[in-house]
């Protein structure tokens, strides 16, 4: 039996052995992915994201800031955003936030009365704290519904851990060196000397014969032996030396910082954005995802409402952006630092290219075919309950003005091309 | 094994002042046990963050269910042999044991409980907590994280095999507890164990309602009332402490009528 | 040996070489308890109130104060009454804060700093410890554990509050942060981002409908200490039920499966 438990052992630390020289430093997804695609397709859709850089020293900060669209078509199982928090996703507090704002409305608490079908902007400034390369997300917390996640740059840190520092001026003037140790050495200095004496009461008692002789003692009616007139004395003594302690310690804390205040708490009120340019009517008509050639077709019917010429230029959803490329204006609109893995390769391909003339009305086929529906883990839209989908398309006029319409519906996978 | 299995010395002169109980089976099982946690905890650190966010890629794949793929049936198929081993060499003639006998599983029953309540620290306060740093931390998405792995199905699955063992323990070896089901010793192990399925409440829970992670929601309850359960113990020892002064007696009485 | 402690092995009625035996059995019930102690202290704790402990941006006037001390004194007391009524061990409630703290400080390094780069300044705990030593001292003096449950509930739930603020104070001083007033604690809490805790999430106060004169934090401390008593003696009442030494006869069928071999003079 023995021997097996060795073998079995060993099997386990070389089994160990080799997953850990399997180990490599790419980066991989985290968790961005996590949220159900009927969630990202149709509540916060993320635009015009900017990050100031993606290389910085301890210390440097990095502004990560755009634009959000609310989806008229929001889903009946994820709460309204009545209460939402804007945040970032990080593997653990590897950058710190420094501000972030929801239309220039500080984010520090929660923001209430989002509403549906108006953008906001927003803005976050990350300062780097832990050396490696961090995937730097704006995060939307819904309250209810949870985290939708936004686009996500990798951000790479280097330099020294060590120099990381966040220092702080009170109101009061009290000046603290460092947030991150700041009133902890105070705090176990404390809990120890109260732990050295619960430790001290412990032994106390732990010295004397305990359970067995302890229980026929109380069996016998003794108990006069197993609690002395010295216990008493003892127990007397600590409740005094206790009250004391507590006493003081307290007096002199209050007397210390005699200005101090609550958890600050409560919402803030963000008005939305003015109306964006609308200058397209966008009719759904259909949407079909196609299992095998990994493409999501979409056919609508688009009215020019405004008095130039449009084209087309961007679908997106999920924080993909799939770009019309034979259209200059919507290939300028993606920067360069844009994540290359968020603009699929095959962009948008429409059928009929000519711009849609003002007043006109035409039904459009969209076609967006790309491994990254799959990558990006949207085709779930086949085990869902609420089988739709939803994004955002973007118009260009010939001067290059840009406008948004919603568009969303029901979305039917199918294993064969029926539009 | 078998040491680890019956941790009572083996009885040597007769005369002598013999020692109750052998530490050394005892002290290599938490060696073993805590190289498994620590080497548990070492591997959360190398990979759990790399590896472990996204619950569709082919790392995570690798890296974590291979490793819930292993512990599962790895755990559970060494605790059923030593469930079986306890069970298949159970002592029929326990109205014969003598007193030093009895009183010397009792001991033994005492380096069952050791591991057990050991095994059962690393749930209940190193990864039990450790789990909230990594739910405050990232975005569920999927009920195998690598903290769930480590935490719900390596030592769950331990400290059940342990808390089980301990009661076969009792079962097959003391006249008492072969007599008679201990009300407390059972509660003491079947609550905690009530633990994993209460991990389908849990998850459904999660599935369904809370994509947020509120540690003291009542959707958790059901783990620290089931951990209540941890307080029988207390009738556990009062059993053992009363029938333990009886023995005492008894080989007291044994010795003086010798002398 | 004290005297005391020869004296207790006389009316235990215990020959020196039981004495040795039980002293053995003593040591090893001591780790086993501990290990008990700390485990189910931490698992109640953790999943009743955890949150409030884990951040110092949840520690507020309205329910950290309250339900701090409501949930640990509920460990405390059920261990408390396990020793104390089998073996008048007046160490039960100390025994469980401690290893607590000792638990969470452990983890508070080990994970949360140590996995998940939280510094501990976001982390640090608060204890009932003080009010644990003195539930554990009142029983002594008292010997009674209703009175325990009156007086030590009371002075338990009424002095986390001061304990505490002695060193967690300084997290509640004002600072300025783009434009708003806001506690040193809840920029600590805003600067290092968790992912998985939005800032709602918190269940803090939102907001005081009468203050009293500021002393919002002693109005929750007399409210905990009121419900600390009837939480004690539920806890209290229920540590004493688990240590019923009952058994259940097995049944002909177990004992079939056993296979016990009986001698036929004896049957």
């Amino acid at each position: 039996m023995s021997k097996i438990l060795k073998k079995a052992t060993l099997l386990v630390l070389a089994a160990t052995t080799l997953l850990f020289s399997l180990m490599d430093q790419a980066a991989f997804a985290h968790g961005e992915r996590a949220t159900e695609p009927y969630i990202r397709t149709r509540t916060v859709h993320w635009y015009d994201v900017t990050w100031s850089t993606d290389a910085l020293n301890v210390n440097d900060t990095v502004t990560v800031q755009g634009k959000f669209h609310l989806l008229n078509d929001w889903p009946d199982s994820v709460s309204l955003p009545n209460l939402v928090f804007l945040s970032n996703g990080s593997p653990g507090a590897v950058m710190t936030r420094v501000e972030s704002y929801i239309n220039e409305i500080p984010a520090r608490q929660s923001t209430k009365g989002l509403i549906i079908g108006r953008d906001y902007d927003f803005k976050l400034v990350m300062k780097a704290r832990k050396v490696g390369q961090w995937h730097l997300h704006p995060v939307m917390n819904i309250h209810g519904a949870g985290a939708v996640v936004g686009p996500g740059e990798w951000i790479t840190v280097s330099g020294n851990e060590a120099d990381f520092k966040d220092p702080l001026t009170t109101l009061t003037g009290n000046k603290i060196d460092d947030l991150q140790t700041f009133g902890v050495s105070r705090v176990q200095m404390w809990q120890f000397g109260f732990g050295l004496i619960a430790a001290v009461w412990i032994l106390w008692w732990l010295r004397r014969p305990l359970i067995i002789s302890r229980w026929l003692v109380v069996q016998k009616g003794r108990e006069n032996l197993l609690i002395t007139p010295m216990d008493d004395k003892v127990a007397a003594g600590l409740l005094v030396l206790l009250a004391m302690v507590v006493l003081v310690g307290y007096t002199r804390t209050t007397s210390e910082f005699p200005e101090l205040v609550p958890l600050q708490s409560g919402s803030l009120s963000a008005p939305p954005l003015p109306k964006p340019p609308h200058a397209v009517e966008v009719k759904f008509k259909r949407a079909e995802y196609d299992v095998p050639g990994r493409s999501m077709r979409l056919s609508v019917e688009m009215t020019n409402t405004s008095d130039q010429p449009v084209s087309v230029g961007e679908f997106t959803t999920a924080n993909l952006r799939f770009i019309n490329k034979s259209l200059p204006a919507a290939v300028a609109a993606v920067s360069s630092k844009f994540p290359k893995e968020l603009v699929p390769r095959n962009g948008l391909v429409i059928d009929n290219p000519e711009p849609l003339a003002p007043g006109e009305s035409r039904l459009v086929n969209l076609d967006t075919t790309d491994a990254a529906w799959e990558v990006e883990r949207l085709v779930s839209f086949l085990s869902n309950v609420d089988s739709r989908m939803g994004g955002l398309l973007f118009f260009y006029d010939g001067k290059g003005n840009r406008s948004m319409s919603e568009v969303y519906g029901p979305i039917v996978p199918v294993f064969k091309k029926t539009i | 094994m078998h040491a680890i299995l019956e941790s009572e010395p083996r009885a040597a002169d007769p005369q002598k002042t013999k020692k109750m109980i052998n530490l050394v089976p005892v002290a290599i099982s938490w060696g073993v046990l805590l190289a498994i946690y620590v080497g548990l905890r070492l591997y959360q650190q190398a990979f759990a963050f790399k590896y472990g966010l996204d619950s569709t890629s082919p790392e995570f794949a690798t890296y974590w269910l291979t490793l819930f793929k292993v512990e599962v049936p790895l755990i559970f198929g060494v605790g059923f042999a030593i469930w079986a081993y306890l069970w298949l060499t159970r002592d029929k003639n326990l109205d014969k044991i003598d007193a030093e006998t009895e009183l010397r599983r009792y001991f033994s029953l005492v380096a069952w409980f050791l591991l057990y309540t050991f095994s059962f620290l690393w749930i209940a306060s190193f990864f039990g907590e450790s789990d909230a740093s990594w739910h405050q931390t990232v975005i569920r998405d999927t009920a195998l994280t690598p903290s769930h792995i480590v935490v719900f199905y390596a030592c769950i699955p331990l400290y059940i095999i342990l808390g089980v063992s301990s009661l076969l323990y009792a079962t097959t070896r003391i006249p008492k507890f072969s007599k008679g089901y201990s009300v407390p010793l059972i509660m003491a192990v079947l609550g905690p164990g009530l633990i994993l399925p209460n991990l389908g409440y849990n998850e459904w829970g999660h599935a369904f309602w809370l994509t947020e992670e509120i540690f003291s929601h009542p959707l958790h309850w059901g783990f620290p009332v089931l951990g209540w359960t941890g307080f029988a113990l207390g009738g556990v020892l009062l059993q053992a402490t009363m029938r333990m002064a009886e023995l005492f007696k008894e080989i007291d009485g044994a010795n003086l009528a010798k002398a | 040996m004290t005297d005391n402690d020869q004296a207790i092995l006389a009316a235990a009625e215990m020959s020196p070489r039981i004495a040795r035996y039980s002293r053995t059995f003593d040591y090893l019930i001591v780790v086993i308890a501990a290990f008990l102690v700390w485990s189910v202290t931490h698992i109640h704790f953790l999943l009743f109130a955890g949150d409030w402990d884990f951040f110092i941006d949840w520690k507020d006037r309205q329910y950290w104060i309250l339900i701090t001390p409501i949930v640990s004194i509920m460990s405390a007391a059920a261990f408390q009454a396990i020793f104390w009524s089998l073996f008048r061990l007046p160490i039960g409630a100390t025994a469980s804060a401690l290893l607590f703290l000792i638990g969470v400080w452990i983890v508070r390094y080990h994970s949360w700093e140590g996995m998940a780069y939280f510094p501990l300044s976001l982390v640090v705990p608060a204890t009932g410890l003080v009010g644990a030593m003195a539930l554990d001292c009142i029983l002594v003096l008292s010997r009674s554990w209703v009175i325990t449950a009156v007086f030590g509930g009371v002075i338990y739930g009424l002095s986390f509050f001061p304990t505490n603020w002695i060193y967690l104070a300084p997290y509640f001083q004002p600072a300025e942060h783009m434009g708003e007033m806001a506690s040193v604690a809840d920029i600590i809490g805003y600067v290092f981002p968790r992912s998985g805790t939005p800032e709602y999430i918190r269940i803090i106060e939102r907001g005081t409908l009468r203050t009293f004169g500021d002393s919002a934090n002693w109005v929750s401390a007399f409210f905990s200490a009121f419900v600390c008593i009837f939480a004690y003696s539920v806890f209290w009442l229920m540590g004493v039920a688990a240590c019923t030494p009952k058994y259940i006869p097995v049944g002909y069928r177990f004992k079939e499966l056993y296979g016990a071999k009986i001698d036929a003079g004896a049957v």
